[in-house]
């Protein structure tokens, strides 16, 4: 059942949501994105402290620990500007999550200087022990990946962390499949140095 | 070459690079039994293979941690103003409206549009400035100055749209428009445009054509360009990003005017 603010959301129909609105339970993300579509910081700082997790693992996999932050912030923005295109057709983390890798991929441009200023190079992975031992094991798969060169980086997290395919990262890239297939294995080569053992 | 060069390159063996497909299920049948047949006997690309796999498996087992520090302040900052926007709402419109005071919202919801405009627009500017002149030029040699054909009237060159198409400036935004323009600038424009309307009898159809698809894209540019100091006139690079983007429309019409008193 929906709460009176949810009521209030639509009658000012923020939210067009192209489910039945009732089956909506109260509390869930689905009503905190409608409650937070007709302006209600609260329930979309609920929605935050329940995604900013995997939105920052994703932002710092994607664009490294010193952007994290601010592309976080960013997404979560980008997320409350368009909470009204938010159609209630899938779950509010896979439409946040879509959001999130839109807001890191047009990004990409603007720090290209200062990424190219940066670790673009082969031989940032020199920078790293080739077997890190002790009990940092899982931190330093996460740290590696970060350290990837760029563009094997982006293909490795987007194909075998967040799960898309090769057809779609070329799109999203604007890289031809090839590129893609090739950066992935590139990535993963360089990972099997971190590995547990 | 450096170990883990060597080891991202996997030595000399081709199978290496194909690995990652065979793990990934996109080798053909062929590929694939003749892979699984070199997987017997070489031990090294077995090797590889199940790093691979450990690798990938790695990487689906992967745990989020929140940021370090709490982003929530930040955010709520940025959205405390205005509320979000309703792409593709009918509903009435909301009882209190509040403008971003500072532009923080609205800017960042245009920069992103506007970027790829404004670069778009450099990029062709320096492209069909090319091909313009080439036009005119070839247009000198092969043809007369034309006499008519244009499908816009004679005044049309003149006008400087104040909001692109398509685009959410209403009247705050028209509003906002006279914190970034200049009135010396806009007198150049005037002169500038006047001459070449005066002149465009003489142009080749095709000159004028790629003249005003020009104008067009830079006035778009513009147009985002000073929404976009309005929203955030502290912001240095975009000052200067607009006033590039003046400069632009005054060299594509002198170069247009130095055009018309060439084929004069």
């Amino acid at each position: 059942m929906l709460s009176e603010g949810v009521n209030v959301a639509r009658r000012h129909g923020v939210a067009m949501l192209s489910v039945d609105p009732e089956t909506i339970p109260t509390g869930s993300d689905a009503a905190d994105a409608m409650l937070a579509a007709a302006g209600d910081a609260r329930a979309f700082e609920r929605l935050y402290r329940g995604h900013a997790a995997r939105i920052h693992g994703l932002a710092r996999r994607m664009a490294g620990d010193d952007e994290a932050g601010d592309l976080t912030q960013m997404i979560f923005v980008r997320a409350w500007q368009k909470l009204g295109t938010f159609r209630g057709e899938s779950k509010f983390g896979t439409w946040l999550h879509r959001v999130a890798i839109n807001v890191i991929l047009g990004r990409r441009a603007t720090l290209k200087v200062e990424r190219a200023r940066r670790h673009e190079g082969e031989d940032i992975f020199e920078t790293l022990p080739s077997r890190p031992a002790g009990t940092e094991h899982r931190l330093d798969f996460d740290r590696a990946i970060v350290q990837l060169p760029r563009g094997a980086r982006q293909i490795f997290v987007l194909h075998d962390v967040e799960g898309f395919k090769h057809e779609e990262i070329a799109r999203m890239l604007n890289i031809n499949i090839g590129t893609s297939k090739a950066q992935l294995h590139r990535a993963r080569m360089l990972l099997r140095g971190h590995l547990e053992r | 070459m450096t170990p883990d060069i060597e080891r991202e390159r996997g030595g000399d063996d081709p199978w290496v690079d194909r690995l990652s497909e065979y793990l990934d299920g996109e080798l053909i049948p062929e590929e694939r039994g003749a892979l699984e047949a070199h997987l017997v006997a070489c031990d090294s690309c077995a090797e590889t293979l199940d790093e691979l796999r450990s690798v990938v498996s790695r990487a689906h087992a992967l745990e989020d941690a929140p940021p370090a520090e709490d982003l929530w302040p930040g955010i709520a900052r940025q959205i405390a103003n205005p509320l979000p926007a309703k792409v593709g709402a009918t509903a009435e419109p909301r009882e209190v409206v509040r403008l971003p005071a500072a532009g923080r919202w609205w800017w960042a919801r245009r920069f992103e549009l506007g970027v790829p405009q404004l670069a778009a627009a450099a990029v062709l500017l320096v492209a069909l400035s090319a091909g313009a002149m080439w036009l005119a030029l070839r247009g000198t040699a092969l043809s007369p100055a034309p006499t008519g054909g244009f499908s816009r009237p004679p005044d049309a060159l003149t006008a400087t749209p104040t909001t692109a198409p398509g685009s959410d400036g209403g009247v705050n935004a028209t509003a906002s428009l006279a914190v970034v323009t200049n009135p010396r600038y806009d007198a150049s424009i005037a002169s500038l445009e006047q001459a070449l309307a005066d002149g465009r009898g003489r142009l080749d159809p095709k000159t004028l054509r790629v003249i005003e698809q020009n104008l067009r894209i830079i006035d778009r540019a513009l147009t985002e360009a000073r929404q976009a100091v309005a929203a955030d006139p502290n912001n240095t690079w975009l000052r200067s990003h607009l006033a590039a983007t003046m400069k632009r429309k005054v060299d594509l019409l002198r170069t247009a005017t130095l055009l018309t008193a060439a084929q004069g």
